[in-house]
């Protein structure tokens, strides 16, 4: 099956085709030699497959960046949509259809600089969708310019002289935000970490925040390399309700029991800057997801024609 | 001279860059900037310029680069800023409220297509979604007319007469991002060209306001009328201060309008911007075979030259007018402006064609194909679409 290309109408809603990760690949991606975003989209089709997702019933919205040119690249209904405005069109698409999956790709330009607005409503609204942040610390599309995560010191395009302030932290601002039900980080160069971290972010019912650390070898090369290269800089959170590969237990040594259920931890444990840190910070399956508080109950017809009757009654003479 | 090989942008970036270091005796220099293709090398030049008064602010959207100019204007600082596209759509609020509040910002407006779908190629639409905001716009031809225009604007916008801001329009990549050997002005002209920027309505402490009151209809009426009347003063002063540009740089700055081979001419085309180089060669051409066509480049598309547009058409026939633009059910928006100014002046055949509209390249044979067309023509119909693929 994997050869052929599927077409969306290809496919029937029960249909018994089972579907491997490359028949979610719309057309090969195009990002430079080495970029993070193509690990993304491997992970991306392998939780796919893994969940047989259909393409007919999933949606993948996006901004403007290089990371916002993923749902060219996926087999489902995608929505390349204006910089920064990922969110709120994702969050329509949602209550308009609560059965669709969701997805989100931003960049850190998208999603911290010029939409930081509508990821602090997004997150507290949320509604149940995996919206992934490609952070690779700059704007790529637009070829070197300082994003708020660009680090400290950092030149670029529009700080010749290195960016100025300390960078902004997606972890600590998602966290802070109240209604916040799923945060976590990974990194494109642990693809097994990503995948089960996306994996995680599927399954848990609400906004799903995933931080992505994405190498951009074009403008960024050196961010991430001391920790591409040495594990041993990183720690691994792991939990029975957050991620846990056992496959890593070799290759990372630091490994932190963290309950995602405590904010508290998971806050100091993203403030803290001793080492990476890989895995959900929090998680709370339990927070009011907003698709479902807004949800309109089915009425039946008998129900309706019942009202109808009712409202009828009052001027009857 | 100062004779150097340099893109639209770097000209755009430069003229901007001295504009905001020669106000270093005065206030200095604020720029609130972020990238978009295919401005964002104007930006990077600002960035980079070692100003020795004033500050280059990477913000995060364009809303915010507008807003930095904003408070910065308000303290007396010399703003400035670039941007296009979808850019100018999201900066599009605080675009007006710079005008509202006759704050004399200058920015550099690249004009690329809107989106969706994506397309980075040259079109007007960006720019003249604000043609009801107050804004002086200059259409820019050339690198070298940027280079200029960009000093001239500052001269304009902060003239007590004005205190307006103004737009300087360049196409996508045919001036952006190609290189002409042009003459870029040093610092020491630029001192001499610019006087301190004074804004007479800037924030004094010793007299605390507070600007952006609520306002009733009748005082909003005064609001508006008070626009007009300063809008309404940028022709002339925009001349006395072309003849001073001329005294420091010895070069001309091109005007509001620009006329070639219009005085025996019986049919004349108008266009803006690159399109209007173009013209030139073909209205060259068709002469040389006898045609007596002329042509007129508009610059300044607000406030809009009618008075000069019906002077210089007051004998033709029949114009023909080019729009890299499009108003949807309508038109090119240049071509209602000249409708509009032509109207109850001797009932002209004005037709419109939309050429290069979404980025497409305005080759010569395109403009033959609209001189053609033009002349078989006894009556104006719609506008005319070029370069459909059949
Ligand atoms: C309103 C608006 N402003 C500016 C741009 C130009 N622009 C396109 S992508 C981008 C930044 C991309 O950076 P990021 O979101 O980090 O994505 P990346 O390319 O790094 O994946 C910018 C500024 C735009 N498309 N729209
Ligand atoms: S510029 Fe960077 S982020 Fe963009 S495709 Fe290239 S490597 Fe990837
Ligand atoms: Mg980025």
């Amino acid at each position: 099956m994997s050869s052929i290309a599927i077409s969306l109408l290809d496919l029937e809603a029960d249909s018994p085709v089972c579907l491997e990760a490359d028949d979610y690949q719309k057309r090969p991606g195009k990002w430079c030699a080495g970029c993070g975003d193509f690990g993304a989209l491997n992970a991306v089709k392998r939780l796919m497959a893994k969940e047989q997702l259909q393409p007919e019933k999933t949606v993948f919205v996006s901004g403007i960046g290089c990371s916002s040119r993923f749902p060219h690249y996926v087999n489902a209904y995608g929505f390349h949509g204006i910089h920064g405005r990922a969110l709120p069109v994702a969050t329509g698409v949602k209550l308009a259809r609560p059965e669709l999956d969701v997805f989100v790709t931003m960049g850190d330009g998208d999603c911290t600089s010029i939409g930081a607005g509508h990821w602090i409503h997004a997150i507290r609204y949320n509604a149940n969708m995996v919206v992934l942040l490609l952070d690779n610390n700059i704007y790529g599309l637009t070829k070197n310019q300082t994003s708020p995560t660009t680090p400290q010191g950092y030149a670029s395009m529009t700080s010749p002289r290195g960016a100025v302030l300390p960078a902004l932290d997606p972890l600590q601002a998602t966290l802070g935000v109240s209604n916040a039900s799923f945060v976590a980080q990974t990194a494109d160069w642990v693809p097994v970490h990503m995948y089960a971290t996306m994996q995680a972010a599927y399954e848990h019912p609400g906004f799903s925040f995933v931080r992505i650390l994405q190498r951009c070898p074009k403008f960024t090369p050196d961010v991430f390399q001391k920790n591409v290269e040495n594990p041993d800089l990183t720690e691994l959170l792991v939990h029975e309700n957050g991620v846990d590969v056992p496959a890593l237990e070799q290759l990372f040594k630091a490994r932190r029991v963290h309950d995602p259920l405590n904010i508290d931890d998971a806050r100091s444990l993203a403030r803290r800057s001793d080492m990476l840190r890989l895995g959900v910070f929090f998680r709370d399956d339990s927070l009011p997801v907003y698709e479902k508080v807004r949800a309109v109950p089915k009425v039946s017809a008998e129900e309706k024609v019942a009202r109808l009757n009712k409202e009828f009654e009052r001027y009857a003479v | 001279m100062n004779m150097q090989l340099a893109t639209g942008n770097q000209a755009a970036g430069h003229s901007m860059s001295i504009a905001g270091e020669a106000n270093r005796h005065a206030r200095g220099s604020i720029s609130g900037i972020y990238p978009i293709t295919p401005q964002t090398e104007i930006v990077e030049y600002v960035a980079k310029f070692p100003f020795s008064k004033g500050r280059v602010i990477p913000v995060e959207s364009e809303h915010s680069a507008m807003g930095v100019c904003i408070g910065a204007s308000l303290n007396g600082a010399r703003a400035f800023t670039a941007s296009s596209s979808n850019g100018l759509a999201y900066m599009a609020e605080n675009v007006m409220v710079a005008a509202f509040y006759r704050l004399p910002i200058v920015m550099a407006a690249v004009n690329r297509t809107l989106g969706p779908p994506w397309n980075i190629w040259a079109d007007q639409g960006d720019s003249l979604m604000f043609r009801d905001f107050a804004w002086v716009q200059l259409y820019c031809d050339s690198n070298q007319d940027v280079a200029d225009t960009t000093l001239l604007a500052f001269r304009l916008a902060e003239d007590p007469r004005v205190l307006l801001p103004v737009m300087v329009c360049m196409d996508a990549f045919i001036v952006s991002h190609t290189s002409m050997e042009i003459e870029l002005a040093s610092q020491e002209q630029a001192d001499r060209y610019l006087p301190p920027c004074e804004i007479p309505h800037h924030l004094d402490p010793a007299h605390p306001v507070t600007v952006g009151g609520m306002a009733f209809p009748q005082e909003t009426l005064t609001h508006r009328m008070d626009l007009d009347q300063a809008i309404r003063q940028v022709p002339a002063v925009l001349e006395e201060h072309r003849a001073h540009f001329n005294e420091v740089f010895g070069r001309e700055v091109s005007g509001a309008v620009s006329a070639y081979r219009t005085e025996d001419a019986d049919q004349i085309f108008i266009a803006s911007g690159t399109i209007s180089l173009t013209l030139k060669d073909v209205v060259d051409e068709r002469r040389q075979k006898g045609e007596k066509i002329g042509m007129i480049r508009i610059k300044m598309f607000r406030p809009f030259p009618t008075a000069e547009i019906a002077r210089l058409c007051r004998n033709v026939e029949k114009i023909g007018v080019l729009d890299r633009n499009y108003s949807a059910g309508t038109g090119g928006i240049f071509w209602q402006e000249i409708r509009a100014a032509l109207q109850g002046r001797g009932g002209h055949l004005v037709q419109g064609y939309l050429t290069g509209v979404g980025g497409g390249d305005v080759v010569p044979d395109a403009v033959r194909e609209v001189v053609a067309d033009l002349k078989q023509r006894t009556e104006a119909g719609d506008p005319v679409w070029k370069g459909i693929d059949q």
